[in-house]
């Protein structure tokens, strides 16, 4: 029993030390907005697992650099490790001027990650700031479609691979 | 606590011991295989019915994205005649797909065309857990799927709900306005793996429940053969020993540590019994020398000389074995007169007694045992002591006790003037006669010894004795006889 003091000190030390050495960085960055946004459409007809909920859609610059090397090759939309796309959802189809977002996602390219999936990493982050990597396949599984022929957009008839983004950033 | 632990026998410590450690050691075996065993075959059952959805998930998507709705009741009809793995496919709303045609008239209407065809399929409804367990997979479409296991007209089944999303090229027929377009309910007939897991595991508990009794009672045995009776039969030895019984012997017929043990208890009996036997041999005075330090000393002493009248002439006279019987009963008389009142033997010379008194009384019991010597030999029957008497001489004074030889073989014993001064006296004496010196006399005046009842005294006589200077005055005593 003398050793039950020094012992839990011990227990509470190094408990903190490991949740301090692992800061729970935020994985998608503070100054997304200051990034273009993919679509100059507004994003809020009805999709399954949005509803008909407003979405703004953010590229970092590495998205747009791809598009813009395309042309000819045949993974025109291959984009390169560290480009991160956000998709803010907000809480209605017509949200006021200065709402924030409910909730953030994000695709982040890390091919050699072991979380990502299809080469991205998926990231939901809610309002209370909770961050999720989604390990499943609930996003993934509609992305898939985007390298597919699709209803949104441009539809995709020609079903090119596009690295599971609906709506590839142009220049 | 401790005390308590320290009284258990041996036995029950050594058989609990046993069985603590079987118990423990093949229990913790058994259990982690058990246990290891019953999560494999589980996560190989999961992984199977994975495996199995994501096949018909597949499909599912590719007959339905031709429209061939049709083809996919087909597969589900297929999938139902195989009781092994059943298939089954629901709306979100909990309502089993393809049962009646309401979904083909929403997605005619979309499509603004009588594309597809009605039809009817019999109902199958959910349990209320299996309810519970699907409305939770409906409103939580992002943890992918939900295993669980039930039993189904005595069989019993791991399954799977797994939503089927609504993905964007679904919604050209089926619409955009929700999420999850049905659940997949997919199930495993596990009831033999289960059985056989069930028999395994009791297979497991019965050898295991064997193992230990067989282990125990095998280990049991062999320590109580090899240790625990050995130990019982050394101690039952001690004990007799202890109780003064020299006769046992620890018989073993082993040469082990334990067997060991056995022989140098024996060796150890064995020297007792001499120790005890030759304790016959020595005075008194040697065995306290021997337990002391054998140091040489003077001290003040009683001696008694004792020597038997006329047995030289009887021995020649009479038979060898009546003369040895006839010392034997003379002797004995003696030892235990002597003996009786704390004398002790110091040595026999043939049919000689010296004898040694000493402590506060050594006066009077010397006079003690010399007067009831006379009177036991005075009223011996002819047969026994043959007529045979003894003449006894006793003196006091200071003599030298010590080892008295070579240090590989000496006595124990006294040396000096008055040792010899008594042996004079007792040559001198008759039959039946009790010489006593001065020193003797004037010690019997004073101190009167009342026990010894009345006492005459004769004499006294001078005599010349060898190494003193000066004749010596004797006295002679009797006890007084109204």
């Amino acid at each position: 029993m003398k050793f039950l003091p020094p012992l839990l000190i011990c227990l509470g030390a190094s408990l903190l030390l490991a949740s301090c050495s692992n800061p729970r960085a935020s994985l998608i960055p503070e100054d997304y907005r200051q990034w273009k946004e993919t679509s100059s459409v507004l994003i809020n007809y009805p999709i399954p697992g949005h509803g008909s909920n407003l979405r703004k859609i953010f590229a970092s610059a590495e998205a747009f650099e791809t598009v813009r090397m395309a042309g000819g090759s045949a993974r025109p939309h291959q984009y390169p490790d560290g480009t991160i796309i956000v998709k803010e959802i907000y809480a209605s189809s017509e949200p006021a001027a200065n709402a924030l977002p409910q909730i953030l996602t994000a695709m982040i390219k890390a091919e050699s990650d072991p979380r990502s999936r299809g080469g991205w990493i998926w990231v939901v982050q809610t309002s209370d700031g909770q961050e999720t990597v989604m390990s499943g396949e609930f996003c993934f599984t509609c992305h898939a479609n985007a390298n597919e022929s699709h209803p949104y957009g441009d539809r995709n008839e020609a079903q090119v691979f596009r690295d599971y983004v609906f709506f590839p950033p142009t220049p | 606590m401790k005390s308590i632990f320290a009284s258990v026998p041996i036995t029950v410590k050594v058989n609990s011991l046993i069985v603590l450690v079987l118990v423990l050691g093949i229990g913790m075996t058994t259990l982690s295989l058990t246990a290891s065993f019953s999560s494999t075959v589980e996560s190989s059952n999961r992984e199977a019915l994975l495996g199995q959805s994501r096949s018909v998930y597949a499909s599912i998507e590719t007959l339905m994205m031709p429209g061939r709705a049709d083809l996919a009741t087909g597969l589900f009809k297929r999938f139902s005649a195989d009781t092994a793995v059943q298939v089954a496919m629901f709306r979100p709303s909990g309502e089993e797909a393809f049962v009646d045609n309401s979904t083909i008239r929403d997605v005619n209407t979309r499509l603004k065309d009588s594309k597809f065809s009605e039809r009817f399929n019999p109902p199958m409804p959910l349990t209320i857990e299996e309810q519970t367990l699907f409305k939770e997979t409906v409103a939580h479409p992002e943890r992918d799927e939900v295993f669980f296991t039930s039993v189904i007209d005595g069989r019993s089944y791991a399954r799977l709900f797994k939503p089927m999303l609504n993905i964007p090229k679904c919604t050209t027929c089926h619409g955009p306005d929700h999420t999850i377009r049905g659940i997949l309910d997919i199930r495993f007939d596990i009831t033999r793996t289960m059985a056989a897991q069930q028999q395994a595991t009791g297979l497991a508990l019965g050898l295991f429940a064997l193992t230990v009794l067989g282990s125990g009672l095998l280990l049991g045995r062999f320590m109580h053969r090899a240790v625990l009776r050995p130990v019982q039969m050394i101690s039952t030895v001690c004990n007799a020993v202890s109780l003064g019984d020299f006769s046992p012997r620890v018989q073993l017929g082993k040469s082990d540590e334990i067997g060991r043990l056995g022989t140098s208890v024996n060796s150890m009996i064995d020297g007792l019994v001499e120790r005890f036997k030759l304790a016959k041999y020595v005075s008194g005075t040697t065995m306290e020398g021997i337990r002391g330090s054998e140091e040489s000393k003077r001290v003040e002493r009683v001696l008694l000389f004792t020597d038997i009248r006329g047995f030289t002439s009887f021995s020649e006279r009479n038979p060898p074995e009546k003369v040895v019987q006839a010392l034997k009963y003379i002797l004995t008389i003696q030892t235990d007169l002597i003996h009786k009142q704390g004398g002790d033997i110091d040595k026999f010379v043939g049919d000689e007694i010296m004898a040694i008194f000493d402590g506060k009384a050594q006066v009077g019991n010397a006079l003690a045992a010399a007067l009831a010597i006379q009177a036991a030999l005075a009223s011996t029957s002819e047969d026994l002591a043959c007529g045979l008497r003894v003449g006894i001489g006793i003196h006091c004074g200071d003599v030298i006790q010590g080892m008295i030889g070579s240090s590989d073989r000496a006595d124990f014993t006294v040396i000096g003037d008055n040792v010899n001064l008594a042996a004079r006296l007792c040559s001198i004496a008759q039959a039946g006669e009790i010489l006593i010196s001065q020193q003797i006399l004037d010690s019997l005046k004073i101190h009167r010894y009342p026990g010894l009842g009345q006492i005459k005294v004769r004499g006294p006589v001078r005599v010349q004795v060898k190494g003193k200077e000066g004749l010596q005055n004797i006295y002679r005593i009797r006890k007084d006889t109204p």
